[in-house]
């Protein structure tokens, strides 16, 4: 049975003389042009694969691919990330993907097992997206404050961040971008987890609960006081820009984010930018929070063979990954590709993101399952807004998240 | 036409003169407070044309330059490199003057029947265009797609401009206008023995051309605006709409505001010319349709 | 559906002959035929389809589930859910009597200057932010909005300290509404305009010759005359304010904390974030109940101040 099957879709490809159509989505638009050459590159070694790029905004792709997927018509190879897998998948959306043994073995395993599902994969992880530092080293320079080594600490780069904050010509200049290190998002997270957090939410037998510890709360609180006590960041009452743009502009010494930023540092060729180390809370390892995209194939896809084939030359071929690399972004076998990721950045201190890959931490991975995730993690991120936003005390959002939490998780099984 | 509110009578002493002062004066105040407005409403305009010249280190620059230190096109380059605007505008601009025109052919007549004709089931279809307007699209959205899917229109224009055709928006603005028009001109032609047809063709509509024009602007600009329903239907990129194509500047951490200020001012430009021509119809028909007064 | 009937109020008028009766039913079926097709098709049935699915557990892709009412009990228990209703009815009462007023009072303004150079000017500079794509425009304002940003700066030559807009509980409905109020007041200018213009000149010169003062011509002259175009504003910008969705996603993205999480952005995040389609079909049925409601409200005032030409 099974062989006839094979038979007939070899003999379905094979009198296919012209080329299939297959459509890759994706949110990403900083990635536009390195997607575009790894296109053209695929579709000159498959002369009988047309790959059609298409770039849907990150704001309302959730929505169309929801509109997609239950509509029955839909994009070959999209984009997926793990905060929406569960459900895609858990609703047979996904088709699952058959790789040969020793290229699934080859995957990183921390980026692949959450979208492992009983035994079956149903996405190729694409490169990581860990959480980096990013320093302006020429404000460093002017400051006198020393280039970050691979033994950075918190307290060291709170110091710099001190010193780094200042005026110049009538425009302030901020150490940090405390703004954005809210400690239940993956920035503020990157410190939670270097702290010795274990999660957010705790897997008991059956039952789930909130986990907002000691750990979580001082954490919090250092981060935030960047903010308040510090002064080091620019508050709710002085920021006017994102810190990013802050950054990008030269007015910003020290930026929390993430390793896809590169690009967007390309539009200021004045910045001088550079990669450090992921300082250490307490004197322990760093920890830094990597993000898990991946690309799948919707079950509804009119030609999965082909949009398989295109998965897996995108995310495992040496010639897709070397394209990446040369671009500036990490594969996903990113460490067999780091001599051509270094040099295509210069002088930017790029393997220290090399340095810190082995210890990331992928996000509530192992909680993936559980259905009332989104709204839990939503309900956490308003209360701890208000706190970030000066608009409540630290400890009170803390324990009013903890019990919305909670009163959530037990709907849960 | 006669209105009942009497109007205090007073002896006509006043000075002509004086009253003429006054009247500049009045004028030269509401032209102060309307240029203050004006204001208002210009100066996030003349941010947004200054920004699209910026660099991205000078747009984000605090506290805030006006001027970019040179004017540069390089925002409206990386625009075009990015995505096909001409198309997105071309594709825009003409289905959302056949979805208006439309839209207007549609509702025209049947605010007219809902406003004057008397009918059974008129408040039970009347009910349903008001309906249409409550309730929130966000859940309306997956089984209007679905339909489409039904139909076989996914991916084509006609996804986009079939279901916009007939709008509860328009029949309700437009049934507002017919019912305050005069009665006394359209019974004149049925007494002649016209019919209703006559009446609404050749004393209904003409007397309502100020808001047929309005009802076709807004028609206009709501699906000139419209982004999640091309967004849902439409696949192909050559088929994208402006809307569309200006939000993939926004990532999902980051914003490229020059460029996108880049894209406004370009995509502003081209209907703030034709809204100037349409605007003249806007009230001077329904001056000179003569129905009045 | 029995909620529309009363919607319409057709005026008394003398009974015509039987066969006259018939042939103005034929033609007014007629003339609603095309708009009533595809509201029934594109709006009624996925209506419906959204009344069906609200009483089951669909979370958009697999087989839904029936659970009665379940949904809308859940609702009506659910803090949030009040909570988005209150930031609406907050949103509500900002915008729609400060966009009514703003746009009547402009539009009053244009139509009394005696230039007609200049109400071409003045209507087309107030329409402007109408004609601009939206989600730019309110990403601009974002930046507009911010502490040190545009707007505090104005308020700061008047002498005024401005608030943190978009980063407060207390300022970010105004601030969403002020943000309404630019962008919209164009569309009701415009509706005023055209109904003003259509007031007989003649009206006027009489209150002249009789010496009415300015405000007593308007309160007993333009009012009366332009109020089923007052009341078509209200109705409009009160189903548009209580639906309001793409402002606050765009500028505060519902924050700071739920602040601005209106009952539109709620149902959005509940259907496509958290996949509760049924649940959301639910939330906006109720939205739909009490939008209907208040639509009843003002249909049933309006024959207190609303004139309509019953000649």
């Amino acid at each position: 049975m099974k062989k006839t099957l094979l038979l007939l879709a070899a003999l379905s490809l094979s009198t296919a003389a012209t080329a299939v159509n297959i459509d890759y989505a994706t949110w990403d638009g900083t990635r536009q042009q390195a997607d575009e050459a790894l296109i053209a590159a695929f579709n000159k070694s498959h002369p009988d694969i047309t790959v059609k790029y298409n770039l849907v905004p990150w704001g309302v792709y959730w929505q169309k691919a929801a509109a997609m997927v239950a509509g029955g018509s839909t994009f070959d190879v999209m984009w997926m990330n793990l905060d929406n897998f569960p459900f895609y998948q858990s609703q047979g959306a996904l088709s699952p993907i058959k790789l040969d043994a020793k290229t699934a073995a080859a995957l990183p395993s921390v980026r692949t097992a959450p979208y492992r599902v009983a035994g079956q994969l149903y996405a190729v992880p694409l490169g990581p997206q860990p959480v980096t530092v990013y320093i302006n080293r020429a404000l460093f320079k002017e400051r006198g404050v020393p280039v970050p080594t691979s033994s950075w600490t918190f307290d060291q780069m709170l110091a710099a961040a001190k010193k780094l904050t200042f005026t110049k010509d009538g425009k302030q200049i901020y150490g940090i971008n405390g703004a954005d290190l809210q400690a239940d998002l993956e920035y503020g997270m990157s410190f939670y987890f270097g702290a010795g957090g274990t999660g957010l939410i705790k897997k008991t037998g059956d039952s789930y609960t909130a986990n907002l510890d000691a750990t979580f709360a001082k954490t919090s609180q250092k981060l935030l006081d960047l903010i308040y006590k510090d002064k080091v960041s620019p508050g709710p009452q002085a920021s006017t820009q994102q810190g990013y743009q802050m950054f990008l502009a030269g007015q910003m010494g020290i930026l929390v984010q993430g390793s896809w930023m590169v690009s967007t540092w390309d539009q200021n060729k004045e910045l001088d930018w550079a990669f450090a180390p992921f300082p250490s809370v307490d004197g322990k390892q760093p920890r830094p929070v990597v993000s898990a995209h991946a690309l799948v194939v919707p079950s509804g896809s009119k030609n999965k063979d082909a949009a398989q084939t295109l998965v897996t030359w995108m995310n495992t071929s040496p010639q897709a990954q070397r394209i990446l690399a040369q671009k500036g972004l990490l594969p996903t076998l990113a460490e067999n590709y780091k001599s051509q990721y270094l040099q295509a950045l210069p002088g930017r201190n790029a393997q220290t993101v090399f340095a810190q890959l082995p210890n990331s931490v992928v996000i509530n991975f192992s909680l993936r399952s559980l259905k009332v995730l989104p709204e839990v993690l939503t309900v956490l991120s308003q209360k701890l807004n208000l706190a970030w936003t000066g608009n409540a005390k630290l400890p009170d959002a803390i324990k009013q998240a903890s019990s919305e939490m909670d009163t959530l998780l037990k709907t849960a099984k | 036409m006669t209105r009942s509110e009497p109007l205090r009578p007073e002896p006509l002493t006043r000075r002509d003169a004086s009253l003429k002062a006054r009247a500049r004066g009045s004028q030269a105040g509401l032209l102060g407070l309307l240029t203050l407005g004006a204001v208002a409403i210009l100066l996030p305009f003349v941010w947004m044309i200054l920004t699209a010249f910026k660099t991205p280190a000078e747009a984000y620059t605090w506290p805030p330059i006006w001027l970019p230190a040179k004017w540069s096109l390089a925002n409206f380059t990386q625009l075009f490199d990015t995505i096909p605007f001409a198309r997105m505008f071309f594709n825009s601009v003409w289905t959302s003057v056949l979805i208006a025109s439309l839209n207007i052919l549609s509702a025209a007549p049947a605010a007219y029947a809902f406003a004057r004709l008397r009918f059974p089931g008129q408040g039970l279809f009347f009910g349903s265009h008001l309906l249409s307007l409550m309730i929130p699209w966000q859940v309306t959205i997956i089984p209007v797609f679905l339909l489409i899917r039904q139909l076989g229109w996914y991916d084509s224009f006609t996804a986009l401009i079939v279901p916009s055709i007939a709008s509860g928006f328009t029949v309700f603005l437009l049934f507002q206008f017919f019912r305050s028009l005069p009665r006394s001109l359209e019974e004149s032609v049925l007494i002649d023995g016209g019919s209703w047809f006559t009446a609404l063709r050749h004393v209904a509509l003409p007397a309502a051309k100020g808001a047929i024009a309005a009802a076709w602007l807004f028609s206009f600009l709501g699906n000139w605006q419209s982004f999640i329903w091309p967004l849902i239907v439409l696949q192909s990129s050559e088929k994208m709409l402006l809307p569309v194509g200006l939000l993939s500047f926004q990532n999902q951490y980051s914003v490229n505001i020059p460029v996108l200020m880049a894209g406004a001012t370009l995509s502003t430009l081209p209907t703030v010319i034709a809204y100037m021509f349409v605007q003249r119809y806007l009230t001077d028909a329904a001056i000179t349709s003569g129905l009045k007064g | 559906m029995q909620n529309a009937a009363p919607l319409v109020t057709v005026p008394a008028r003398k009974r015509r002959a039987s066969p006259m009766r018939r042939q103005e039913t034929l033609m007014a079926l007629l003339l609603i035929l095309p708009s009533t097709l595809g509201i029934l098709a594109f709006a009624v049935l996925p209506i419906a389809a959204s009344l069906g699915i609200s009483v089951t557990n669909w979370g958009g892709l697999s087989k839904p589930n029936f659970v009665g009412l379940q949904n809308y009990a859940t609702a009506l228990q659910d803090p949030r859910a009040t909570s988005a209703l209150s930031h609406t009815l907050i949103y509500v009462l900002l915008a729609v009597p400060t966009g009514v007023l703003i746009s009547l009072t402009l539009a009053v303004w244009i139509n009394n200057l005696k230039a007609g150079w200049l109400c071409t000017v003045f209507r087309t500079v107030y329409y402007l932010p109408m004609v601009t794509i939206g989600v730019a425009v309110a990403l601009l304002w974002q930046v507009l909005l911010a502490p040190q940003g545009l707007v505090n700066l104005v308020l700061g030559w008047l002498g005024v300290n401005g608030p943190n807009w978009l980063g407060s509980p207390a300022w970010v409905l105004p601030a969403v509404a002020i943000f309404s109020v630019w962008q919209g007041s164009g569309q009701g200018i415009i509706l005023f305009l055209a109904s003003l213009a259509s007031v007989p000149k003649d009206l006027y010169e009489a209150a002249q010759l009789d010496g009415a003062k300015p405000f007593e011509a308007f309160r007993f002259i333009t009012l009366p005359m332009i109020s089923p175009t007052v009341f078509l504003v209200l109705v409009l910008s009160l189903i548009g304010a209580l639906q309001v969705f793409e402002a606050v996603l765009v500028l505060s993205a519902g924050g700071p904390g739920d602040s601005s999480t209106t009952v539109a952005l709620y149902i959005y995040k509940t259907a496509f974030t958290f996949f509760k389609m049924g649940y959301a079909s639910a939330l906006a049925w109720l939205l739909a109940v009490i939008l209907i409601g208040l639509m009843v409200i003002q249909w049933r005032n309006q024959s207190k101040w609303v004139n309509y030409d019953q000649v």
